[in-house]
């Protein structure tokens, strides 16, 4: 459980920075 | 001397402990400093503020890059003298004082204030973040040093994707005025102080929740179904120990400094102009066939790679050892680069491909090399040695965008450069790969005569906190 929440709470900022990094990224086939 | 809150021997594992809350400690520092790539977005904004050039104000990420690399080297024995959370303690209290002091400066319009608190406190905070959890990785994961210091490196590179859209939000709610979205608008300085404060607060919670975290692990700790002998039967693998006042003296430091340094520059000449190279590549007449969004679009890419790479490259290296590793950084770095410089203009599929391959291995250069390092000199003092050796970093920090700008500003201005005038420094790159190449060629198992004697057992000597510079050296 411990260690569950530890990995949620670092992955969780991951998580949001890599998607909006890969929405910019769409850009360079859509834009 | 630190708080025994935060000594070494307050923080030693009890049977039970898990060995996979280190990385998520460790996470949680790296995540946080990798905000330092994320400065392009209020750069201009501190152009406005302050009424002052580029130059001015990117001088603060490189002061910040330089102290990362000054301060690594000059605190990583500190740093493996009193352990982990100390040392995270101390990076989170310079990382979140250097962005208070810089957010004062903006306040009050005296740049040198944040020349002050973001280059220089800011930078110290870097170099003691970045190195702090590596020798505990390792410590904790001698069966997978790679797959560890991967996990926690790779932190780094998601540092900035996480600040970078999140900058842009909190600026807009501090100025109303601002659109993240809108490529010419531009922030208020208040909103970049008031950005600043936000980002110290949340820094100095992920980063305490680091220190709370993380633990040392007990001396005699293995994981299960270890042997450290079976590790120390692989080539280039010992099992013995080396100091670092001792790994410097010895031609194999030179060598991975080398490395490392090649590896870096290589890498930084294509992150720096990521965005208008894409596009003169592929200029067509006055334009060019990729427009600025998707450019936008590339450098994402790009970031993704890099982080992606010191993930991947550093865990593949637990299997295939770390000199063929860097043998692949270096030698299909090369092929790559000369794919770029002669064949790049034939589709952006391929140049994006290519492109996104030598970041990948930026990124894997600098996640391996702390695995690497423990190969050679032994866990004993590998924070010490490895911040010695991100020296390299701030050297091609410097050299890199140097050597592409020289380049550059010698074939044209910029917005009606082409391809061709890009051939040259991608050719110098070349050179410099085939340099790291040759050097990591070289690299050889340290002479016995630099290792400690093993009767004193360094490392017992490391976790009960004696100062390893007042052990006798070994004398080269």
């Amino acid at each position: 459980m411990r260690i569950a929440l530890a990995w949620a709470v670092v992955a969780a900022p991951l998580v949001y920075g890599v998607a909006e990094t890969a929405r910019r990224a769409s850009a360079l086939f859509t834009g | 001397m630190v708080p025994s809150l935060l000594s070494r021997d307050r923080i030693v594992a009890g049977p039970g402990y898990s060995r996979w809350l280190i990385p998520p400690a460790a996470l949680a520092v790296h995540l946080s400093i990798g905000q330092v790539y994320a400065t392009s977005v209020y750069k201009q904004a501190l152009v406005s503020h302050f009424d002052t050039s580029l130059t001015a104000v990117g001088f603060v990420f490189s002061l910040a890059i330089v102290m990362l690399g000054l301060s690594a080297a000059l605190f990583g024995t500190w740093v493996d003298r009193n352990g982990p959370r100390a040392a995270m303690a101390v990076s989170a209290l310079f990382w979140v004082s250097g962005f208070l002091v810089a957010a004062f400066g903006i306040s009050v319009g005296q740049i040198w204030l944040v020349y002050l608190g973001y280059g220089v406190l800011g930078g110290i905070g870097l170099g003691i973040g970045y190195i702090s959890p590596v020798s505990t990785l390792i410590k904790w994961f001698p069966d997978r040093p790679g797959l560890a210091t991967g996990m926690a490196i790779m932190g780094f590179g998601g540092g900035a994707m996480v600040a970078s859209p999140l900058s842009g939000r909190l600026m807009s709610l501090y100025d109303a005025g601002y659109d993240p979205s809108d490529t010419s608008s531009v922030a208020s300085g208040d909103a970049v102080a008031g950005l600043f404060v936000t980002l110290a607060a949340i820094y100095l919670v992920f980063m305490s929740l680091g220190a709370f975290l993380v633990r040392v692990p007990a001396h005699d700790w293995r994981p299960e179904g270890w042997e450290p002998d079976t590790a120390a039967a692989k080539p280039m693998v010992t099992d013995a120990s080396v100091s670092a006042a001792n790994a410097i003296r010895t031609p194999q430091f030179w060598l991975l400094w080398t490395v490392l340094f090649c590896n870096v520059t290589a890498g930084i000449g294509i992150l720096e102009q990521a965005s208008p190279m894409i596009q003169d590549f592929f200029r067509d007449g006055d334009g060019s066939a990729v427009a600025a969004a998707a450019a936008a679009g590339f450098v994402g890419l790009l970031s993704i790679c890099n982080m992606a790479g010191r993930f991947v490259w550093s865990s593949t290296s637990d299997h295939i050892g770390r000199k063929p590793i860097y043998m692949v950084y270096l030698g299909v770095g090369i092929v790559l680069y000369l794919g770029l410089a002669l064949a790049g203009t034939t589709s952006t599929v391929l140049f994006v491909v290519l492109a996104g391959l030598i970041i990948s291995f930026y990124g894997g250069g600098f996640a391996t090399v702390p695995a690497y390092l423990r190969d050679l000199f032994g866990t004993f003092q590998v924070g010490a040695i490895h911040g010695r050796l991100l020296t390299a970093w701030a050297a091609a920090g410097v050299a890199g965008p140097l050597i592409v700008n020289a380049f550059l500003d010698a074939r044209g201005t910029p917005g009606e450069l082409v391809a061709a005038d890009y051939r040259p420094a991608l050719l110098t790159m070349v050179g410099v790969l085939a340099v790291g190449f040759v050097a990591n060629l070289l690299v050889r198992p340290v002479h016995e005569r630099f290792h400690e004697p093993r009767s004193s057992e360094p490392v017992a000597d490391a976790e009960s906190g004696t100062d390893p510079r007042e052990r006798e050296e070994v004398s080269s």
